[in-house]
């Protein structure tokens, strides 16, 4: 193999592709990027085993080959080298690297160790809409469990019916669901869970353009239990989560006792100044509505205690309500309307918070239980 | 033989095979799908996966299927995950109405169970604690109070060295109450513990919140509650709740390291509540039942563990702890190395291990070693060094040759020297003969730990 390859571009394929690679990596191979060319342009493909990435990038090709490179070492000298062109060739199982005065030449393992790209049939996908689909994925992800010990919850249940798209994340203290329309009817209705982690990277992968503007095809092959999202020079591969989600339908509330309506920054700065003193006593903080304000107070013991009075619109009951503040903040990081809505049914039930004006997106909450003295 | 059967042994004999990280990246969690017509299809986790074991493992899979069969298969690889049969817990949103409580918040993720929430070793049961003729007295003792919490002996008092079970048999007593009635307010706290809630309740005002919760126990399990002596505010603290417990049936099981009788600065009127319900001390295990005790920690581990080994293993180290720490050592070895668990590595790691933590604590002197071992045989040092091959002094200097190696950790060489100039295979020869011997020789047991107590 004998490439010609610009470092800007080696760099960004390279940096993609690193973070599809396990940091405990239990086989060498799997430490390695491929490298191998591709037509008239030079793939670069990386794996976990339980997700993989590979991406196209242009480059003059001069004679054909494949290999695979510690990711970790490549990546590290190809972003220490300047901008400019960097000539690549592999003789045996090594590659050697020039660019300026700089030469280096890296031992590898032979590319027929890695193991296979999976395959997918373009017949079966789909296109999503990219910047609706970063904005749910930023939206529902960070409800996802992160423990291990509930596989199910560390994933994010995509269903797709019609032309209706929704996904759902929750980790049993706190929920987010959001809804999407497609842009094109899809035959098969389809039910797949994919990792948060999976979906966290496309997210990244849109915003650092690729795709941005544009569509991100996915497809759910069921045979080989995985889903590929297509990217302009990019596919990104993923296992799906087996199990059965929990019910999430049954815990939407229907009807609500009280619903107050506030403004998001000033409920945002609300919860940063209150929970101060929350977090000693196990980042509780009460919330009480009545008359047209809401109180928000903290204390703990061995700090002290704080209250902060907002002027909110209430509908319904006065009430009384507490949660951790972090499950406000992180609700409150995913949203961007002016105004928000939060509808309780007494301090002991499932409380829904939601964007005024945005009936796609519902976001429930646990509370946490008052302490009565 | 069933599919599941067939493929275990299979997994097996992979383990046997290929190195353990690549077992786990690739095989772990794979099963076998289906077996028609010596057709096997082999489920694999994901896509790579399938790939990797294809390319790599095929024919060494159809060999070990066809032997395991007794029948020429092909193989098949699909993609097909194992789901987890057991539900797991989905979190207060979908399980309880009731919402959480701070403590939960606190730790929102893993949630306890009950017997976390007491704090209790979830293998301290009674059945895995191994019991022979020396513990049959506490363990019967303690199966009753389980049985009768509150009636049978209240309280229970068990002493004994360390290591020798006394927490084993506290917290099992609380296991077995918590099969049958889960429900049971159980606190078990350690002695040292329980003083600085008590000291921290006062400096926050809180005794009253202290007071509900010790007193409101129907059993109460204080670990090492020697350490409450000479505190009185904290003695006489656990006085009343000693008497609220009681007063409402409830049971109380205390641990200490010796008898009421001994402790220094412990209250009379404590001692003398003490000394009423049934004291009973732990010795320390013989040789029979260290080997047990061995067998059952093993077993937790998921090792098979040879009866000779073991019994070489129970005859070398006298503390539970220490042979616990052993076992540990040796899988760890035989798994990074990758060499099975043999009497050799037993053998290698025995120089090693017990050396470096007995050095730690004291230094001993290979002259003191030979001194008593001399004294100990009514020898004189001179007549282990010189060359008599006469039986009676054979066996002594062999045991000085054990010891040196053993408890010293010196080089064979080294040993020789001190040993009137011997040659390092005559010091190996010895000290594996005493390896052997003290699994069968009892009286050579007794000899050795008498040594042994004449160093320390």
């Amino acid at each position: 193999m004998k490439v010609q390859i610009l470092q800007e571009n080696l760099n960004k394929g390279l940096t993609i592709a690193s973070r599809s690679i396990s940091a405990k990596a239990q086989l060498p191979v799997l430490a390695n990027v491929l490298l191998k060319t591709d037509k008239n342009r030079l793939q670069i493909s990386a794996t976990n085993l339980e997700n993989g990435v590979s991406l196209w990038l242009g480059a003059k090709i001069e004679k054909d080959g494949e290999t695979t490179i510690p990711a970790r070492i490549l990546s590290e000298i190809v972003s220490s080298l300047p901008a400019g062109k960097i000539d690549l060739e592999v003789t045996e199982n090594s590659l050697s690297f020039s660019s300026g005065g700089y030469t280096a030449k890296l031992n590898g393992i032979s590319a027929s160790e890695f193991p296979k790209q999976p395959t997918y049939s373009t017949e079966n996908l789909f296109s999503i809409p990219a910047e609706k689909l970063l904005l749910a994925i930023g939206q529902v992800a960070f409800s996802a469990a992160t423990d291990e010990g509930r596989p199910v919850l560390t994933g994010v249940l995509i269903k797709i019916k019609g032309k209706e798209l929704s996904m759902v994340a929750t980790d049993g203290y706190r929920l987010s669901l959001r809804r999407m329309e497609l842009d094109a009817l899809v035959k098969e209705e389809v039910s797949v869970i994919l990792p948060a982690k999976t979906l966290l990277e496309v997210a990244r992968i849109i915003a650092e353009e690729k795709g941005q503007n544009g569509q991100v095809s996915l497809g759910y092959t069921k045979e080989q239990n995985q889903v590929v999202f297509v990217f302009p020079d990019l596919e990104l591969y993923s296992r799906v989560i087996e199990g059965e989600f929990p019910d999430f339908e049954k815990i939407i509330p229907e009807t609500n006792n009280s619903k107050i309506s506030i403004d998001r920054e000033s409920f945002n700065r609300a919860v940063k100044i209150v929970s101060v003193f929350a977090r000693e006593s196990a980042n509780i903080v009460k919330l009480e509505a009545e008359d047209g304000v809401l109180k928000m107070s903290a204390n703990s013991p061995q700090v002290g205690e704080n209250t902060n009075n907002l002027e909110v619109k209430l509908e319904g009951e006065k009430t009384e309500i507490a949660f951790n503040f972090r499950f406000l903040q992180a609700f409150l990081n995913a949203v961007t309307a002016p105004e928000i809505i939060i509808e309780t049914n007494g301090s002991l039930s499932p409380c829904v918070f939601k964007e005024s004006g945005n009936n796609d997106f519902l976001h429930i909450i646990m509370p946490v239980r008052l302490q009565t003295e | 033989m069933t599919n599941e059967q067939l493929w275990k042994n299979v997994l097996e004999e992979l383990k046997i095979s290929i190195s353990e990280a690549v077992y786990k990246t690739l095989f772990h969690r794979s099963c076998l799908v289906s077996l028609e017509n010596n057709i096997i299809n082999i489920g694999c986790p994901s896509p790579y996966i399938k790939d990797l074991i294809e390319k790599r493992y095929y024919s060494f899979l159809k060999d070990i299927l066809d032997r395991q069969t007794k029948q020429n298969n092909s193989l098949l690889f699909t993609v097909k995950t194992i789901v987890l049969k057991n539900q797991m817990e989905t979190g207060p949103l979908f399980t309880s109405l009731s919402p959480l409580s701070p403590e939960e918040i606190k730790n929102p993720f893993g949630r306890e169970n009950h017997k976390e929430e007491y704090r209790l070793r979830s293998d301290f049961t009674f059945e895995n604690f191994a019991v022979s003729s020396s513990n049959q007295l506490p363990f019967a003792a303690a199966t009753a109070v389980a049985k009768n919490p509150g009636s049978a002996y209240n309280p229970l008092f068990l002493w004994g060295g360390v290591g020798v079970g006394k927490t084993h048999l506290m917290q099992a007593i609380a296991h077995e109450i918590l099969k049958g009635r889960p429900r049971f307010r159980i606190i078990s706290c350690p002695g040292e513990e329980f003083t600085n809630e008590i000291i921290n309740a006062i400096r926050g005002k809180t005794t009253d919140q202290f007071k509900k919760k010790y007193r409101s126990a129907q059993l109460l399990l204080l670990d090492d509650v020697q350490f409450i002596a000479g505190k009185e505010t904290v003695q006489e603290e656990f006085f009343h709740t000693f008497n609220a417990i009681q007063r409402e049936g409830g049971q109380v099981v205390l641990t200490s390291d010796r008898p009421p009788a001994e402790i220094a600065k412990l209250e009379e009127r404590l001692r003398s509540r003490f000394e009423a319900g049934l004291i009973v001390d732990i010795p320390a295990p013989d040789f029979e039942l260290r080997t047990a005790i061995l067998l059952i920690k093993a077993k937790q581990k998921n090792i098979d563990l040879p009866m000779d080994i073991a019994q070489t293993i129970a005859a070398n180290i006298d503390q539970n702890r220490k042979m616990e720490g052993f076992l540990t050592r040796l899988i760890t070895e035989s798994q990074t190395k990758n060499i099975p668990v043999s009497l050799e590595l037993v053998n290698s790691i025995l120089g090693r291990n017990t050396a470096e933590t007995e050095l730690n604590t004291k230094k001993l002197k290979p002259k003191e070693v030979l001194e008593k071992v001399a004294e100990y045989y009514r020898l004189k040092p001179s007549q282990l060094k010189a060359s008599t091959r006469v039986k009676e002094i054979v066996l002594p200097r062999q045991i000085l040759m054990y010891l040196l190696r053993v408890e010293l950790n010196l080089p064979l060489v080294e040993v020789g020297k001190i040993i009137g100039g011997r040659d390092h295979t005559t010091i190996m020869h010895g000290v594996e003969k005493i390896t052997g011997l003290l699994k069968e020789n009892e009286d050579l047991r007794v000899d050795i730990s008498g040594i042994r107590q004449k160093l320390r």
